[in-house]
Parts: structure tokens; sequence; C-alpha cells
């Protein structure tokens, strides 16, 4: 059901970040509350970009990307935790991270496909958040960001 | 601790130094000296029988970094005694009772607050070889890890940082896990063991009419592979004042100091593995609330993710 509430949680941030931008930025002369005001806009303008919680989905590609590995190489369907898939976000983790770290200084056919598909997978991830928090860094470091 | 409450910190650090000098001392003003992550450094001045005295305190954020300040107060007072520039520090406050969290108290050391450059970052240079090469068990310098070799300070230091954000997240970190291993595999097995500095550069460091009145933020110090050191200057602090190729050629021409593009990339990567780990911790405070300020928000979001970002560009070229 969608929330029907007014004004709306982006129409809220908006305000914050416009107001913090145009009436209090230019009468702020502390650099220290400057700095603090200048990275504020830029997590209000960042809160709005992040959308959904994207960990059930990344979860179920891992999931599956994992699957397709494990269909291939029976070291990997060895290490599959029990009940398997249906486990948590953190066992899911934690394999990614046993199946990555075997795989360094190794360049047999199974840890080039770990490399390639799973490490590959987790790097979009990575990137997907990143993308929309990479402004932060210019607000870091005293910057306003183009709206 | 949040900016706007310093000013409530002057009666308990008063009360602190009078027992500590065994006399009245009051504090008559306070304020922030530097940004700093996971310390607040506040500068204070404080009248002692008629005299005005001034003081830094550093004091912890909630182990933000998941560094000691006894450790820090430990090296730094031992440096200070060997005639390093080092600030002599004063007193350190290991309890929470006083200023709600731990800190110490040393003196001030004035220098030009302008960004180093030319005579001065040869100096510089200069001091951080020599901090390097300090025969540091005849000096006495006490660390919490006490590795034996090169390689094995190398290992300790992976795992100190791995084992700082496995305690502050609640999920592994899989490309952080594979940094790790990746670090492990090819920690190199000789080269330069001494005292790293940790997060040298321009910005930790006082300086005026280009001597080094006093190296700073020690909080990373440890014994290893001092290439740590080189690197992380001229790629992460260092860009301020001089370009990476500007500071390479001053290790050549001043410590007779070349890297191979391996050894660059290897301490590259656990530069970044380090700071993206250390970074967990900001996240940590952040999130449970105690201080909830956006520096820790952003340092524990944007610029972690972008030291994951390059450390895994770089395993995977």
């Amino acid at each position: 059901m969608a929330d029907i509430r007014l004004p709306t949680d982006d129409q809220l941030w908006l305000c914050m970040s416009e107001t913090m931008r145009s009436v209090i930025l230019p009468r702020l002369d502390d650099p220290w509350a400057r700095a603090a005001l200048i990275r504020l806009i830029g997590l209000a303008e960042f809160a709005p970009k992040r959308g959904e919680d994207p960990s059930e989905q990344r979860t179920s590609e891992t999931i599956a990307c994992i699957d397709q590995l494990a269909s291939n190489y029976p070291d990997i369907a060895a290490q599959l935790p029990g009940g398997w898939p249906g486990v948590d976000q953190g066992q899911v983790l934690d394999l990614c991270s046993q199946l990555l770290a075997a795989s360094v200084g190794d360049e047999s056919e199974q840890a080039n496909a770990v490399r390639s598909q799973l490490k590959a997978l987790l790097k979009a991830h990575l990137t997907e958040d990143f993308t929309v928090s990479a402004p932060l860094i210019t607000s870091f470091a005293g910057g306003l960001n183009d709206r | 601790m949040t900016d706007n409450n310093i000013e409530t910190l002057v009666e308990p650090l008063s009360g602190f130094i009078s027992r500590k000098l065994e006399e009245d001392a009051r504090v008559t003003e306070v304020r922030r000296l530097a940004e700093g992550h996971s310390r607040q450094m506040l500068l204070i001045h404080v009248e002692v029988a008629g005299a005005e005295q001034r003081y830094v305190v550093r004091i912890e954020q909630d182990g933000i970094f998941g560094t000691s300040s006894a450790e820090e107060f430990r090296v730094m007072g031992a440096l200070h005694g060997l005639g390093f520039p080092v600030a002599q520090v004063r007193w350190l406050e290991d309890n929470r009772d006083v200023l709600g969290e731990p800190f110490f108290v040393m003196d001030f050391v004035e220098g030009d607050f302008d960004n180093p450059t030319g005579d001065t970052l040869k100096e510089f240079v200069t001091v951080l070889d020599r901090l390097h090469k300090l025969d540091w068990q005849d000096a006495g310098l006490d660390f919490d890890l006490k590795p034996e070799s090169v390689e094995e300070a190398t290992h300790m230091q992976i795992d100190r940082w791995a084992n700082i954000y496995r305690d502050a997240t609640p999920l592994p970190i899989p490309l952080l896990e594979e940094a790790a291993a990746w670090l492990h595999y090819r920690a190199p097995a000789s080269g330069p063991f001494g005292v790293v500095h940790g997060d040298p550069g321009p910005g930790n460091f006082v300086h005026d009419k280009g001597e080094i009145l006093a190296l700073t933020d020690f909080e990373f110090c440890h014994l290893g592979h001092v290439y740590e050191d080189w690197v992380f200057c001229a790629v992460m602090r260092g860009p301020r004042s001089l370009s990476t190729d500007g500071w390479i050629e001053l290790y050549q021409e001043l410590t007779d100091t070349k890297l191979t593009a391996e050894e660059w990339r290897y301490w590259q990567v656990f530069n970044l593995f380090k700071g993206a780990c250390a970074n967990t911790t900001s996240l940590r405070v952040f999130c449970a609330g105690k201080i909830p300020a956006p520096n820790l928000a952003i340092v524990g979001t944007a610029i972690h993710q972008n030291f994951v970002f390059q450390l895994t560009g770089l395993i995977s070229d």
C-alpha cells in the first residue's frame, strides 16, 4: 500500500537541504560550524537517493551466483552451509568471504571463476552503493555538490 | 561529544589539572584545535599561580579507529625523551570518569598553519626517516604489538586491522576478507623494519620556518615495514603539498629509498585496507547514536566504500 502522507520524505529532505544551503550557510561564519553544515547538507541530499534497502535482492543474486559456481565445481558445492539456499545474509557473506579468500594466489579454473563471477557481482554491488554515496566525498572536503 | 558542549569541559579539566599539578589551576579558554575523526583535539589556556599555560587535550571518541591513548601517550613520551620533535605529554587519564572518554594532555606546540612546502617537506622526510631508523629497543619504546621481524609485523598489522573491522560490523565484508588474504599471501619476507608512524604527512606535523617542531598523531604508530609510511604519505596525506612523483623523488634524494612498482602496489593496498577497516568503526559509533556527527556518517559510508573500491581495483589489476 502506498504511503499517502504528505509531505513525502523526499520533500522533507529537500526542504532541509535547501534551507541549510540558502538560509543558514550564508549566515554562518564559524569554520567548524560551516564544515559540519556542509556535510549535513551532503547527508540530507544523500539520504533520499539511497532508495530501498537492496539487501534482500543482493542476497538472492549472490545465492544464484554461488549456485551456478557450485553446479560447476564440486569443491564449492561441498562448502555450502546446511540449509542452503535457505540461509541468512550473514551466512551468504561468510561463504563469499571464504571463497574469495581461498582464491587468492590460486590460478585454477575454479578460482578464476570465483573471481570473474562472484567477485564481479560483489564489485557491482559496491559500485551501486558508491555511485550514490560518492558526492559525500565532496561534502567531506568542504564543497557543495551541484543540485 | 559535540562541539557545542566543549565549554562544559572547563570545570572537569580545571579539577583534573589542579590535581595533577597539586595546585589551583583554572581553565580560562577552550577551543577546538584541529579536526580529528578519532580524537577530539582541544587547545586549553590554563591559569596557574597567575601565569598562563597552554596545553592540548586529546580525547578519544568511543573507540573510533580502534587505537589506544595509552600506547600513544607512552610512545610519544619515549620519543620526546629521546629528543625527537614530539610534544611533551603530561598526563594520561585512562578511565572515563573525568571527560567521559580516555584522554591525555600534552604541551601545545605553536607553528605555522600554512600548508608546508619546499624545504619544510625535505626536513619532514629527513625526520620521518630518522624515526624509521630509530633503534627502538635501545630507546625503550614499548608497543602493544611486539613482532620480531618485518614479516611477522606485516602479518600482525593485517590481522589487527581485519579484527578491528570484524568487531565493528554486524556482517562480513567479503572484498575486505579477500584483501586481507591477498596481503597475507604477498606479505614481504624482508625489508626495512622500524618504527612506523602510521599516518605521516602534512597536517600531522607542526612546522615553522622550515623546521619540524613536532610530529603529531601517533595513534597508528607501530613496529613494521617502513614502506607503509612512505606510500601513505605520498599517496594519501601528502598530495595536498606535493605530487606523488615529487614525494618519490624526495625519498630517493634524501633517504635513498626507491620502491619497485610491486612494492608500491602492495603498500597502497595495505594502506587502503587499513583505512577501510578503521573507517568501519566510525559507522559503528555513528549508528550507536552516541556521537551522531556528520563526519562519522561520511567516513563510515562514502570514504569507506571509496577505499574498498580502490583496493579492489588494485588487487584485480
